[in-house]
């Protein structure tokens, strides 16, 4: 998996390329607690995204709940194989995608 | 008197034939020793209590003392048969002759003779019980008991005889001679006919005899030396003095006769008339006499009771008597053969008066003192003696005893014994010597098992290094191999690598023989082999070749059994040779079990000049060919059963189909657990080959975090091999990750296997996930609620929700004690 940020004062970019599951959702974990302080906007770009497994829905619920307390999240450029999981999990109801 | 010994000697001969007949009565009644012992020593006490009884009744009479061997009955019964009978015999025979003066024994040595008869048979007693540990004493002791015992009698006479001294040394006078040896005889020879009979060795070895008794002997003659000093001694003092003291006394009495007569102021024949008057009542002493004599020789007149003149005056020449001085004393035999007097006279005028004292009146307190000196330094060197043997057995036999107790279990094995002995010093410090050796040893003995430890651990090191590790798993065919060592035999080892012309070389084998030698034989074959296969010889004559330079400078005789094949890996043709090996077992797609009716050939480095011969056999796609050594088909359990072929064929059946890993390891399981707790005795070796169908994928792996990343490559693969559609493959990764990341966080299973094929004519794809951790079936899980908002939402059940959403069928199983879950996508591409 590869990460790529763009902060824009408060806005936060973040281009997750590759697979989010088991072994590398950790990883994007991090990055976005790390990154989150001050945080209006947070996007995150799925262009590049393989798949999701849930314990990358894990990392994204946990990203949404704490956008909830201090601005707004989105997902962008979601493939039809990631949205085949959002839609089954039902996750398309609690997040916003573009 | 040579009468009275003979008849003494012939009693002391019927006592030891007595003796000699109990003793083998009891010898041929066992019995008599066990269970009816009491009742046996009872009986054998009333014997000789009786015998004691003959003994008093019909002693031999002497000089007014009755001569007898009562005595030896009860120590014959106490020393030779055991302490009850002792005692009973002693106070028999003791109480008999208390209440013998009734009918005629003598009344003087009635208390002496009662005691002594009684202490005899106690004595006894306590010498085979306490020192003898209960066991019949050798002649020699024997003989010496009998003396001391006898001695302590005629000790007794004069201790209770004190008033009458000179009765008792008469009667001991005359018993000693005969009393003393026919008692230490009759006990002698008696002990001495058992040592006979029971064909005792004698110990004149000097490596069978007791410190004791080499104490003994060497204390036994230097009291000898120092007895016959003090006794010659005091013998020499004592007569020196008696003969001063009968020489004193006869002088007086001389004195007082002059005294009297020139008192009397009588000359003539009137003085004649006043010494004959005057000497008639006087004595010297008690029994001594007075005599006087005229100046022609002829006697005047003398003690009343005495001589008669005759036989005086044949005696007395006065010419002779002359030659002595006045006042001296000379001994005379007077009349009868114990008659000797002391003699001395004085010139009185014409008179010659003439004093004659008997010895054994003059004598007797110097016999006493002898005889009493004697007896008493006979019992104290016995005390002296039974001390010593005490002294001896506590402080030093019990001790050695314990040292040797100790050394035996040392001998025996058990180096943890400690020998500690605090009796004195001696034996302190060789229990310190014996510990520090012990130690010594123990350190030593540690390190040589340690060396040979190290050693057998080398070999097994050598052993596994030779065998490769790293399994093949292709796309045409996966291999898994397996070697368990035994601890010490050993020399199993299995090879695989691949050959010109996509070919791949397998072997299994076993090196008869065990350690480094083996070992280092091990690694020459498997290098000959393997060079002789990489040059691209067939199996048969690469197993020839090899045998002919494994036969030359084989100086340690060992040999191999070999098994090799070269399976071509595009049509499954498999070539081989054996050389003494177990034919290995092919399981066919059907689940039938093929095996090699091939005869092996000759093992290999046995003989010189074999010729191997080749054979061909097909594996076909999805069959597997299992290779082994004996150390499976005779792995033994408990009951020293074989695990044999019977069983190894079922086990096969089972797990047919199933990827080599799984099935090398169930094998081994399956023997494990037959086997039980028996300990392993051979290195047992499994190989497995199995060529795969074109498109399945199978995988074994330990389930562990870096194993993940190995699964999803493997998954690619199979997406790229097989061409699946992006949209498919997604959802089989998030499946494979779902299910694998649940199998390594959760199971704590060892092994999982995981399996994907694509069924192309039925249009779906079939995944199965295996693994041996804790039973679990995640459909059994509720749905989460997929409907709540983002701050209600739990993450928790998502994944097998999300698996179970994705495909067309999701299946738990529980096998073997292994959990499979079978999911089947619809090839939606």
């Amino acid at each position: 998996m590869e990460i790529i940020k763009n902060l824009d004062s408060e806005k936060l970019e973040l281009q997750v390329k590759g697979r989010l599951d088991t072994t590398t959702a950790p990883e994007l974990e991090e990055v976005i607690k790390g990154s989150l302080s001050g945080v209006k906007q947070l996007v995150l770009d799925f262009d590049e995204l393989e798949y999701v497994s849930s314990a990358g829905l894990r990392v994204i619920l946990g990203a949404q709940k704490a956008m909830n307390q201090q601005g707004e999240m989105k997902l962008i450029n979601v493939s039809d194989e990631v949205m085949n999981v959002f839609e089954i999990t039902g996750f398309v109801d609690i997040l916003t995608i573009e | 008197m040579i009468s009275g010994v003979m008849k003494i000697a012939v009693s002391g001969i019927m006592m030891v034939l007595l003796t000699a007949v109990l003793y083998r009565y009891e010898q041929n009644h066992q019995k008599l020793k066990n269970e009816k012992r009491m009742t046996w020593q009872i009986v054998i006490g009333i014997v000789y209590g009786f015998v004691a009884i003959c003994g008093t009744e019909f002693g031999v009479q002497f000089e007014g003392a009755v001569m007898n061997i009562r005595d030896a009955a009860p120590l014959c019964a106490g020393l030779l048969f055991g302490a009850p009978a002792g005692i009973i015999a002693g106070l028999i025979g003791g109480i008999e002759r208390w209440f013998a003066v009734f009918w005629g024994a003598g009344e003087y040595t009635r208390l002496a003779c009662t005691l002594g008869t009684i202490i005899a048979g106690f004595f006894a007693a306590f010498i085979r019980n306490s020192v003898l540990e209960n066991k019949r004493p050798g002649f020699v002791y024997a003989f010496a008991l009998g003396m001391v015992t006898e001695v302590t009698h005629l000790l007794l006479v004069f201790l209770t005889n004190f008033d009458d001294t000179a009765n008792a040394i008469r009667v001991v006078r005359v018993c000693t001679p005969v009393m003393i040896p026919g008692v230490a005889a009759t006990v002698c020879l008696s002990a001495l006919v058992l040592n006979l009979m029971n064909k005792d060795k004698f110990k004149f070895n000097p490596k069978n005899r007791k410190i004791v008794e080499d104490l003994q002997a060497g204390l036994l003659i230097t009291v000898l030396i120092t007895f016959v000093l003090t006794n010659g001694f005091v013998l020499l003092m004592q007569n020196h003095m008696a003969e001063k003291l009968a020489s004193n006394t006869i002088a007086r009495t001389l004195n007082d006769v002059k005294a009297d007569s020139a008192e009397s102021g009588y000359t003539g024949d009137e003085l004649t008339n006043f010494l004959a008057e005057e000497v008639k009542n006087w004595h010297i002493g008690k029994e001594g006499y007075i005599a006087i004599f005229n100046g022609d020789g002829y006697i005047v007149t003398a003690t009343e009771g005495a001589f008669s003149q005759e036989a005086l005056e044949a005696h007395y020449d006065l010419t002779n008597l002359y030659a002595h001085k006045e006042y001296s004393v000379f001994k005379q035999q007077v009349s009868g053969p114990d008659d000797i007097c002391y003699i001395s006279y004085i010139k009185m005028g014409k008179y010659c008066v003439l004093g004659l004292y008997p010895e054994s009146e003059a004598d007797l307190s110097r016999n006493v003192s002898l005889y009493t000196t004697a007896f008493f330094e006979i019992i104290i060197l016995a005390v002296l003696f039974i001390q010593i043997f005490f002294l001896i057995r506590e402080k030093v036999v019990k001790s050695m005893r314990k040292v040797n107790d100790d050394l035996d279990r040392i001998s025996s094995g058990d180096l943890d014994v400690r020998v500690n002995i605090d009796s004195n010093k001696e034996f302190v410090s060789l229990s310190e010597d014996i510990n520090e050796t012990v130690d010594t040893l123990k350190h030593y003995i540690q390190e040589a098992s340690a060396r040979i430890d190290a050693e057998l651990q080398l070999a097994k090191d050598i052993q596994y290094s030779t065998l490769p590790r790293v399994y093949p798993n292709g796309r045409k065919m996966e291999l898994y191999a397996n070697m368990m060592a035994a601890k010490e035999v050993g020399g199993d080892f299995y090879d695989f690598y691949p050959v010109m012309g996509n070919k791949f070389a397998v072997l299994v084998a076993d090196v008869s023989g065990k350690g480094i030698p083996a070992a280092m034989f091990m690694m020459k074959a498997k290098t000959l082999i393997k060079s002789l296969v990489e040059t691209g010889a067939s199996p048969e004559t690469a197993l020839t070749k090899a045998n002919e330079e494994l036969c030359e400078n084989n100086d340690s005789g060992m040999f191999v059994t070999v098994w090799l094949g070269i399976i071509d890996l595009d049509t499954g043709l498999i070539q081989y040779a054996n050389a003494g090996h177990n034919p290995p077992i092919i399981i066919r797609e059907n689940k039938e079990l093929d095996f090699s009716e091939q005869k092996p050939g000759f093992v290999l480095a046995g003989l010189e000049g074999i010729k191997y011969v080749g054979h061909e056999v097909t594996l076909e796609k999805g069959e597997t060919i299992f290779m082994y050594t004996d150390g499976v088909t005779e792995a033994t359990n408990s009951c020293n059963e074989l695990y044999g072929e019977e069983r190894l064929a079922n086990a096969l059946r089972k797990v047919a189909g199933m990827n080599t890993r799984y099935l090398c390891k169930y094998v081994k399981a399956d023997v494990d657990r037959f086997v039980g707790a028996a300990p392993q005795f051979d290195d047992i070796t499994m190989m497995a080959i199995r060529r795969k169908n074109e498109l399945d994928g199978s995988l074994s792996v330990k389930p562990d975090k870096e194993s993940i990343a190995e699964v999803m490559e493997y998954f690619d693969n199979f997406n790229e091999e097989n061409k699946i559609p992006l949209s498919m493959s997604a959802k089989i990764m998030v499946i494979v990750d779902e299910l694998y990341s649940n199998i390594v966080n959760y199971s704590g299973a060892t092994f999982a296997n995981i399996y994907c094929r694509l069924e192309q004519s039925k249009g779906r794809i079939c995944m199965s996930f295996e693994d041996n951790g804790i039973a679990y079936n995640p459909l059994d899980k509720e749905d989460p609620d997929i409907t709540l908002s983002s701050e209600e939402r739990e993450i928790g059940g998502l994944g097998i929700f999300m698996v179970k959403e994705m495909a067309e069928d999701v299946k738990y199983s529980r096998i073997n004690g292994n959990n499979i879950l079978d999911v089947v996508l619809r090839n939606e591409g």
